[in-house]
């Protein structure tokens, strides 16, 4: 069965190549549905690998040497595919949520005029993206990678009519590359280094100390390495400092936003994180990095969830935050949970953006104070966000509980006081906006115009699936499951066991339960004034609510500088380089033309410069290379 | 003679030169069909029809000598893997050149009967270069394929065929004096003309005869030079590309080329080979020289043709650079590796320019013009020829994801791992200067408007084929190169 992992990512591509020869005019019904079959058959076969994996335990890679080169010993670069434990949860993960999306699509995007590209910009994207699961190595992966990266420009910008999405695609695309420069370089000296891309060649020559390079010493050369690669990670998961473009980017269609920005693309980089793994815990210096970039990233997003108004970009820094989480837990070695974590957020964050997207697509509008009074309206909408704010929130039993708590106790485990602190702190939060967002969707009285209706079973069919899935994929790795996918994943060598305290179970939950409770109070049942709360804390309020000025700061110490020096470069550009060049282009010109006369169209020239040619090498050769002995 | 010939069976001959023997009678059929058969039958695609099965019989019966060795007439023709993959190439060129040509007589006016079996009879020629360990079966091979190859060039009924077959022919004969002339110092000093034994003979006596020797061997290699048109005895080979009828232009291009390669690495190798550090400067300059100014001229040009043929220049220079690796380090394994380099990089570049040529005839056919400004808005006009085009001069340019990419990679890694840093930069160099003039004709084909009207151009179904083989050829080298690669790096070449 494991053999036939190659053709997880080939439905998809072979629906995507068949939707791209039927062209634009192809019927929306026939795109979705071709769509929709081929991420299913992905996701059977998916589930089928995993089972096959459970039987039969872990397998060596599949490899096909790609290019071998250079004199002896050669080097071989190798192209292939490989399953093992992590990636057989990656591959079910992307797959379920895909089929679902793509059903979603069918209903969001009905009408629009380029339905069937947009397809085939989604069935790219989960080719690319189940390939990137699929990589034996970092230089596939890394070609996956950036394929992914494209085809997030491509629906990020999908409306490029509208300028905020076009420059959106732009942002979104610039920043990621500044971490995938990371990942190059990181990559290039990883090979350098160790002579591979392979993953267990790398672990096995880092953990050895066996590098190729000299100086420095390898201690300091792996954590260079791990914290290159850990930049790649931090631009695709949109960690702090490059969260900035995860927000924007929910310019793109909704559905787009639960399958990338949500659910897999952004989870990339924890994935990259996780597989290379080994590498970070040769460096603990690396590790403490991940964590408190992890824990920074919790309590910022969540910090700024709090006060937004647009209901996709209170979900978009909620990902940002819960991304941070799942980085905190593989900085203090705690794999599973981190992929545990992974998981269970996919689920639920894929709900909440599809129910939120079902709310957009009724009302017409991501103005949440917009919206109100829709729980009669649109009931099943209503109970599937519910289902998501509350594992969200970590209310047991929902599936973010289990997760979360997890993370958090063994942050405290590990001794990490601090960022404990910011996780319950982030926890807090979390709970308060995310029921910031339910009770002004769904409480009240309707403030919008449109009269709002609940979408047909293509759209709420999806919320039910994953709903349902919100509730029980937590119970995987619980004390009721027996913590099945901790031991599904192995022993990973330098992580930690992964502990429940029962003391971090009740807090996490009595936290959870009071940010639910005050949102309660001010936007459901109104007995506090939100508006004399901000007041009350108005400069805290006004931080959160420009995001803690961040835009603002890379405008004023990236962008303006990088122009001013863009203008001064375009002016050397313009006076000097355009200068030499067109020195350098009418030089060839003239030589090429005074070469051209050379061939003047009579043969007796050409006769004559052969002869000459001759003449010469024969002088050389005698002259300088033989010397004259006749 | 008669002592060679003694017990020569038809078993024998069969087991080396099947394929010659197999195109040699096609080529002969074909001549009598031309001669008795009525004009009205002729018509019909019989002679492209036997010409095409021969060559894949003979492409075949090549593929299935694998891993032999043998050789007849007291070891001057060879059956070793050198030829044998050579000749699958010349047999894969000839077959696409076939198709392509079986479209272009429904256009032009061409004796159809002589060119199809001139085509063969090149092909044989080019076989024989490939398989002769001894000089005078060499120089018959090249005069087989010369002689075919001049009078394809004239066969076009414009001044311009004729004018480009006669400077041709003129440069040819110069080449082919230059080349007798050395092989009469190598006999004189030797008294061989078998490679092997010749080579034995040169590397004692080489301190001796220093002087005479170096003589000989530049009057070759300038020989060998016209016939791969490296600079500067290039010169004939703009106007006879331009002047040939396209099809043929396309088989000067990748067949010619790579039959000169065949022959110049053969003879050099064998015969030359243990002194290769002490004149293989004269090789590096020619191959130096080749990139750069065969890469210069292309950027003026505005026929496509000469275009594509100064370009075909330019790749010659980097055909040597494999070879130019030897000077710095000449052991078993490095001439196995410049070998592959070498192969993969012909290979690729004949799909290439097979099929820029094959786009080439069904844009002067419309537009009625050689003229770069033709290939304006052929995305309009045809999206899926103007994208084929795309790759194929991306390709030539050196991108990756293409063969052509592949192929200057290792060329490229071959010249680093000898040292010759500014052999690779100057490769990296020259393909910065291709791109500047591919680059005018992807900008005309994509961004701007198509001049009258932009009235789709349709291709035939034998051009498609021909583009679609060049393409997925193309793209297939450069997404799996390791395929070939494989196959290369585990031959033996010389069966040594």
């Amino acid at each position: 069965m494991i053999g036939y992992a190659w053709l997880v990512p080939v439905f998809p591509l072979v629906a995507y190549v068949v939707l791209l020869a039927a062209g634009r005019k192809v019927q929306e019904g026939f795109a979705a549905a071709l769509g929709t079959l081929a991420a299913a058959a992905s996701f059977i076969l998916s589930l089928s690998i995993w089972i096959a994996l459970l039987q039969g335990g872990p397998q060596p890679p599949y490899l096909w040497p790609w290019l071998t080169f250079g004199p002896e010993p050669s080097q071989t670069w190798y192209v292939g595919f490989e399953v093992n434990a992590l990636n057989a949860v990656m591959l079910v993960v992307v797959s379920f949520i895909s089929t679902l999306v793509l059903l979603f699509s069918r209903g969001y995007m009905r009408g629009d005029p380029r339905f069937g590209v947009f397809y085939q910009y989604l069935l790219l994207f989960v080719f690319s993206m189940l390939g990137l699961v699929l990589s034996p190595n970092l230089l596939q992966l890394y070609i996956f990678w950036e394929l992914v990266g494209l085809c997030s420009y491509l629906l990020v910008g999908f409306w490029y009519f509208k300028p905020e999405a076009a420059a959106a695609a732009k942002k979104a695309f610039v920043v990621t590359r500044l971490g995938d420069l990371g990942l190059l370089a990181g990559m290039i000296l990883l090979y350098l280094a160790t002579g591979t891309f392979d993953y267990e060649g790398i672990f096995q020559a880092v953990q050895t100390g066996a590098l190729r390079i000299e100086r420095p010493d390898p201690a300091v050369l792996t954590t260079v390495a791990a914290l290159l690669i850990f930049l790649g990670a931090v631009g695709k998961s949109a960690q702090f400092p490059l969260h900035v473009w995860l927000p924007d980017a929910m310019e793109g269609p909704t559905p787009v936003s639960a399958l990338i920005h949500a659910a897999t693309m952004v989870a990339a980089g924890v994935y990259l994180v996780a597989r290379t793994f080994p590498l970070f815990a040769a460096s603990p210096a690396a590790l403490e990095v991940v964590a408190y970039i992890g824990g920074t990233t919790a309590i910022l997003g969540a910090a700024i969830g709090l006060t937004q108004r647009d209901i996709k970009r209170v979900i978009a820094y909620s990902t940002i935050s819960q991304l941070g989480y799942m980085m905190m837990a593989l900085g203090v070695a705690a794999y599973s949970a981190a992929v545990f974590h992974l998981f269970t957020h996919a689920f639920f964050k894929a709900l909440l953006f599809l129910a939120a997207g079902s709310v957009i697509h009724a009302v017409e509008t991501q103005d949440l104070f917009r919206m109100g009074g829709l729980w009669k309206r649109m009931p099943i909408t209503a109970w599937t966000f519910l289902f998501g704010a509350l594992a969200l929130s970590g209310i047991p039993p929902f599936a973010g509980f289990w997760s979360k708590d997890e993370i958090l106790a063994a942050t405290l485990e590990s001794g990490h006081g601090f960022l404990f602190f910011l996780g319950m702190a982030a926890a807090f939060f979390t709970a308060f906006y995310i029921f910031r967002v339910f009770f002004l969707v769904f409480a009240g009285r309707y403030r919008g115009e449109r009269v709002p209706r609940e979408n047909g079973w293509v759209m709420t069919l999806p919320l039910a699936i994953l709903a349902i899935m919100a509730l029980v994929a937590g119970f995987f790795n619980s004390p009721v499951g027996d913590y099945a996918m901790a031991r599904f994943l192995g022993e990973v060598p330098g992580t930690r066991e992964a502990g429940t305290g029962a003391g971090t179970m009740v807090l996490s939950t009595l936290v959870g339960l009071a940010g639910a409770g005050l949102a309660w109070l001010m936007y459901g049942k109104g007995t506090l004034s939100p508006e004399r709360w901000s007041l009350a804390l108005s400069p805290l309020y006004r931080l959160s609510y420009h995001k803690f000025y961040l835009d603002e700061l890379y405008r004023a110490v990236i962008v303006r500088p990088f122009a001013a020096l863009a203008r001064g470069f375009d002016w050397a550009d313009r006076v000097i380089v355009d200068g030499l060049v067109d020195l350098a282009g009418e030089g060839t010109r003239a030589v090429a033309s005074g070469l051209r006369r050379l061939q003047t169209g009579q043969v007796q020239t050409y006769g004559l410069i052969a002869l000459l040619g001759l003449a010469a090498l024969i002088f050389v050769s005698l002259s300088l290379l033989g010397g004259v002995r006749l | 003679m008669t002592s060679v010939l003694q017990g020569l069976t038809f078993g024998d001959l069969w087991r080396v030169m099947a394929p010659e023997l197999v195109l040699t009678a096609a080529g002969f059929l074909l001549m009598l069909l031309d001669a008795v058969l009525p004009a009205r039958v002729k018509r019909l695609g019989l002679s492209s029809g036997i010409a095409a099965v021969s060559l894949v019989a003979a492409g075949a019966l090549a593929a299935a000598r694998f891993g032999e060795s043998g050789s007849l007439g007291q070891g001057s023709y060879v059956l070793d893997e050198y030829a044998v993959v050579f000749k699958i190439l010349f047999a894969g060129i000839t077959l696409l050149i076939v198709l392509l040509s079986a479209d272009y007589h429904r256009h032009v006016e061409l004796p159809k009967g002589e060119y199809t079996y001139l085509l063969l009879f090149g092909t044989v020629g080019a076989m024989v270069m490939a398989s002769s360990l001894d000089l005078i079966t060499l120089f018959v091979g090249l005069e087989l394929l010369s002689v075919s190859s001049y009078i394809l060039a004239g066969l076009r009924r414009s001044s311009k065929s004729a004018e480009g077959a006669m400077k041709y022919l003129v440069i040819g004969a110069i080449a082919s004096a230059c080349i007798l002339f050395g092989m009469s110092y190598v006999y004189g000093l030797t008294g061989t003309t078998n490679l092997g034994e010749a080579g034995f003979i040169l590397a004692q006596i080489w301190d001796a005869y220093r002087g005479i020797i170096l003589i000989g061997l530049v009057l070759m290699l300038a020989g060998f030079s016209v016939k791969i048109a490296a600079v500067p005895f290039h010169m004939w080979a703009p106007d006879a590309y331009e002047g040939a009828p396209t099809p043929i232009t396309a088989f000067l291009a990748a067949a010619s080329k790579a039959a000169g390669f065949a022959m110049l690495v053969r003879v050099f190798l064998y015969a030359f080979s243990l002194h290769f550090p002490e004149w293989g400067g004269l090789w590096i300059a020619i191959a130096a020289l080749t990139m750069v100014v065969g890469n210069l001229l292309a950027i003026v040009q505005r026929n496509a043709k000469r275009m594509l043929a100064y370009s075909s220049v330019g790749q010659a220079g980097y055909l040597l650079v494999p070879f130019a690796d030897l000077t710095r380090a000449y052991h078993g394994g490095n001439v196995f590796q410049s070998m592959s380099a070498m192969y993969f990089y012909l290979a690729a570049y004949a799909l290439m320019s097979i099929g820029a040529f094959a786009v080439l005839t069904v844009v002067t056919r419309h537009a009625d013009s050689e003229d770069i400004d033709a290939f304006a808005g052929l995305y309009r006009r045809e999206p899926r020829l103007a994208a084929a085009m795309g790759v194929f001069l991306l390709g030539m340019a050196g991108m990756p994801v293409t063969s052509g990419f592949v192929g200057k990679f290792l060329i490229a890694l071959g010249a680093i791992n000898t040292g010759y840093y500014w052999l690779a930069a100057l490769i990296f160099l020259t393909s910065v200067m291709a791109f500047a003039y591919y680059f005018g004709i992807l900008r005309r084909m994509f961004f701007q408007e198509p001049y009258g009207g932009g009235e789709p151009w349709k291709m035939s179904p034998a051009v498609a084929v021909v583009v679609f083989l060049s393409l997925a050829g193309t793209i297939g080298l450069g997404v799996a190169p390791g395929l070939v690669m494989h196959g290369l790096s585990g031959l033996h070449w010389f069966g040594q």
